[in-house]
């Protein structure tokens, strides 16, 4: 009980941050937590990092700001098509801080750019998932994905009602290297209809809330859709979060979310640094995989 | 507070610039092959058909001869890339630098011929179909 008030005080002393400060010093804890790129960058990003977290008065430096804009740029840049989403948004997210600090409005700039840049990269993600992709929204990326990855591995065990065995057999079939037609190749095992039913759940669930994000980003300010941004958000990183640990993308998200929550907002600014907080037991705590070893992994 | 001009317009700039990267990466999807995972067009987690997920072949032809190529590790980060983005200018450096391996072959090589495979999967059976993306045939000879 003692550790859950003091984690309670913390969140509410952390939520008394200026958002500006909040969402900069959220960011600097994404680039050291996840550090981005190889040798030749890495270092001076996580010196850098380091710096701001750390050094009086380095937070609000625009140089700082730029010079993380312009090595997670170099990033992309060298390592050309290979980076994921992440590596540009935290780019463009660098980018933003350090034009806001150098403007007469840095919270009214700083918080703008989070808006668009969350509705932007929502958008594109919905473009692709709804329009542009042939697998998503008939079910099968979430399918294959689920019985592949090894980041969903926990949660499809748990959810879909895999033992480990069955897990292994289906990613055998998945991952045979087929250069022959179809006819000359073996079935794999059957689906069960309860993972199917997950994976169509997961499916429209996805595509709706990363719709809704969109919209509620983009909108314009103060209508009623925007007023459940940070609800959205919130909801989103602490569902998504848990199933596919891609922390890094989530933590930036946060540190965005953040930058919108003006002094009036202490107790939303709260909700997104538990969020931040339950990111990282994401990763670090198998939850998923532990539960569904404690049931057995019982079969469909 | 007063705004200086050219704030109006800068603090808009990497919203511009994530909108320019995202088209110019549906545009190499739709032209190149470009992988949805990749490009910074946020099309992660929408499709089965990721980078890391599609091989290719290479075959080094001469008179009588076409020898399939074994991608040495140190080309294998190029593979990579060309892999993602398939595009014809990087197949046809790609297939320069396989050209000069040595083989157990004798005489020049005449052409190199590359197929950038990916894997599709069957809606309800998830039977893995692989299919060629792109094929291209670059010839040696002036």
């Amino acid at each position: 009980m003692g550790a859950f008030e003091s984690a309670a005080r913390s969140l509410r002393l952390l939520a008394k941050v200026e958002p500006v400060d909040l969402a900069l010093r959220l960011t600097l804890l994404d680039l050291l937590l996840r550090p981005i790129g190889d040798w030749s960058i890495r270092p001076l990003v996580l010196a850098i990092a380091a710096a701001g977290l750390l050094v009086p008065g380095w937070l609000r430096r625009p140089p700082l700001w730029f010079a993380l804009a312009g090595l997670t740029a170099l990033r992309v840049w060298t390592d050309w098509p290979l980076p994921d989403n992440h590596a540009y948004l935290i780019s463009y997210w660098c980018l933003a801080a350090g034009i806001s600090l150098v403007v007469s409005d840095t919270e009214a700039c700083l918080a703008l750019n989070a808006r668009l840049l969350i509705g932007l990269a929502f958008a594109f993600a919905v473009i692709w998932k709804l329009v542009l992709s042939p697998d998503f929204m008939n079910g099968t990326f979430l399918r294959v994905t689920m019985l592949q990855d090894p980041r969903f591995e926990g949660w499809t065990r748990l959810a879909g009602g895999f033992s480990t065995d069955q897990l292994e057999a289906h990613r055998a079939a998945l991952g045979r290297h087929l250069d022959l037609p179809p006819s000359e190749s073996e079935p794999g095992p059957a689906l069960s209809a309860r993972f199917s039913r997950l994976a169509d759940v997961m499916t429209f669930w996805t595509a709706g809330i990363e719709l809704a994000l969109a919209a509620a980003f983009l909108w314009w300010k103060g209508g009623p859709l925007s007023r459940a941004r940070h609800a959205l958000l919130i909801v989103f990183c602490a569902t998504t979060y848990a199933v596919a640990t891609v922390d890094g993308f989530g933590w930036l998200l946060i540190a965005m979310g953040v930058a919108q929550c003006d002094s009036r907002l202490a107790r939303t600014r709260a909700l997104y640094v538990a969020s931040y907080a339950l990111i990282l037991v994401y990763r670090e705590v198998p939850m998923a995989s532990l539960i569904a070893d404690a049931v057995g992994g019982a079969g469909p | 507070l007063q705004t200086r001009s050219w704030e109006g317009w800068v603090r808009f700039l990497p919203a511009l610039l994530l909108v320019g990267v995202a088209l110019h990466q549906i545009v190499l999807a739709s032209t190149s092959g470009l992988s949805p995972w990749s490009g910074g067009g946020f099309g992660m987690f929408s499709s089965t058909d990721a980078g890391a997920a599609r091989h290719l072949h290479a075959f080094v032809i001469r008179p009588g001869i076409q020898r399939e190529v074994r991608i040495p590790e140190a080309l294998q980060d190029w593979e990579r890339r060309v892999v993602t983005l398939p595009s014809d200018a990087n197949l046809r450096a790609f297939a320069l630098a396989l050209a000069d391996l040595p083989m157990p072959d004798h005489g020049p090589a005449t052409a190199v011929r590359i197929q950038v495979w990916h894997t599709e999967f069957d809606p309800v059976s998830l039977d893995p179909i692989g299919r060629i993306l792109r094929s291209l045939e670059f010839s040696l000879e002036q």
